[in-house]
């Protein structure tokens, strides 16, 4: 049932709400099948350490990411490979936290992420939880109970006033169920109404996503351009 | 109290850089074209066109059921009680920094919806309006960009 219900985080909630329709579940379904369980570790890492720190820049412009700490992927989970000074935090996401259900083991999923101070004192988090859990072998259901339960008992912080995210970069890639994201911007909040931000409406361009098992809500808006200014078609 | 500090702060920020960011060239070229307040009249509007204007700030499903306030000679009045909590009007030159060139310019007329609580106006302008849009629906695992 919680497996069904929704995603570890609410990305995946975000990802299924915009751009699946029922008959693309079928289709995730499907796909469910390729990545049954955990790829050796070796294929989420990036060799190159520069490679993941400019993907990770991608996801947002470079007024904002050329000072921002970065993180990258090591077996155990993120670590700083950059320290930064503007208070923003960039990071390539993997399936386990940026993907659809069903590319939840998807050694291929790339998903840049730039997170301001904000959003790195509490969405990140969940993100970096997500990943040490995921490494550690854990199942889909079990990361989520784990999430769950930590932000239940608190360990895991509610959104902090002003948490959002760039998602701007071109150059990452979704999974197999989402290859390529727009160009979006996201700002998350503890449990909030979407109907408050007037998202999900006809004409709206705010997409919103509420998970009550995490007291997450997550608000997207697409954005003109990707984070290098070319237009985003 | 706090609470509509808020507002007015968040209001008066958007205006401000609506007025910056949609309006560079008119800033640039003329550095004082409004000193002084105009007539209060040149700064009001057809009602009904005011309301009509106040709306188009937000897609219908959202301003359909929003109550519109509208400006008279002494200020802002509810001319449409709504039921879905958002308030949709039309904002005046004023609602820029004191020393904005367009402070005083009697044709400013930004359209703004807002929700209480919490804040959260948009403005979307017929001359500027940002062209949103999702991407279709990826049609095959291997769907190019």
């Amino acid at each position: 049932m919680r497996e069904n219900k929704i995603g570890a985080i609410a990305i995946k909630c975000f990802v299924l709400l915009v751009l699946l329709g029922t008959a693309h579940q079928a289709m995730a379904q499907d796909v469910t099948t390729h990545y049954p369980k955990m790829a050796p570790i070796d294929q989420y890492l990036m060799a190159d350490q520069g490679a993941e720190i400019a993907l990770a820049r991608s996801a947002a412009p470079e007024s904002i990411s050329h000072d921002a700490e970065v993180l990258v992927l090591r077996r155990h989970g993120f670590e700083t490979a950059l320290k930064g000074k503007n208070g923003f935090v960039c990071i390539v996401g993997r399936g386990w936290s940026s993907a659809a259900d069903a590319d939840f083991w998807n050694p291929n999923v790339r998903v840049p992420m730039c997170l301001n101070a904000a959003a790195a004192h509490t969405y990140l988090l969940r993100v970096t939880k997500i990943t040490e859990l995921a490494l550690a072998g854990r199942t889909p259901a079990q990361v989520n109970e784990a999430i769950a339960s930590a932000v239940a008992r608190k360990e895991l912080p509610p959104m902090e006033s002003g948490a959002m995210c760039y998602m701007m970069s071109k150059l990452g890639y979704g999974g197999d169920v989402i290859p390529h994201w727009p160009s979006h911007v996201m700002f998350f909040y503890s449990q909030t109404d979407p109907a408050t931000w007037g998202a999900n409406l006809p004409g709206s361009p705010i997409l919103a996503m509420s998970d009550d098992h995490e007291h997450l809500t997550m608000f997207a808006i697409g954005v003109q351009r990707w984070s290098d200014g070319t237009e985003n078609r | 109290m706090k609470r509509n500090q808020t507002h007015q702060i968040f209001f008066n920020a958007f205006a401000i850089a609506a007025l910056i960011a949609c309006r560079p060239a008119i800033a640039q070229d003329a550095k004082q074209p409004y000193p002084t307040m105009a007539p209060v009249e040149q700064y009001l509007m057809d009602r009904d066109a005011e309301i009509a204007l106040a709306r188009s700030a937000a897609p219908d499903a959202i301003s359909r059921d929003a109550s519109v306030i509208v400006l008279t000679r002494h200020g802002y009045e509810t001319a449409v009680r709504g039921k879905n909590g958002w308030v949709c009007w039309v904002g005046r030159g004023w609602m820029a920094m004191f020393d904005h060139p367009e402070f005083w310019n009697p044709k400013v007329a930004p359209q703004i919806a807002s929700t209480h609580p919490p804040p959260v106006p948009f403005c979307r302008t017929p001359t500027n309006a940002p062209n949103y849009s999702w991407p279709a629906i990826p049609n095959s695992k291997s769907s190019p960009r």
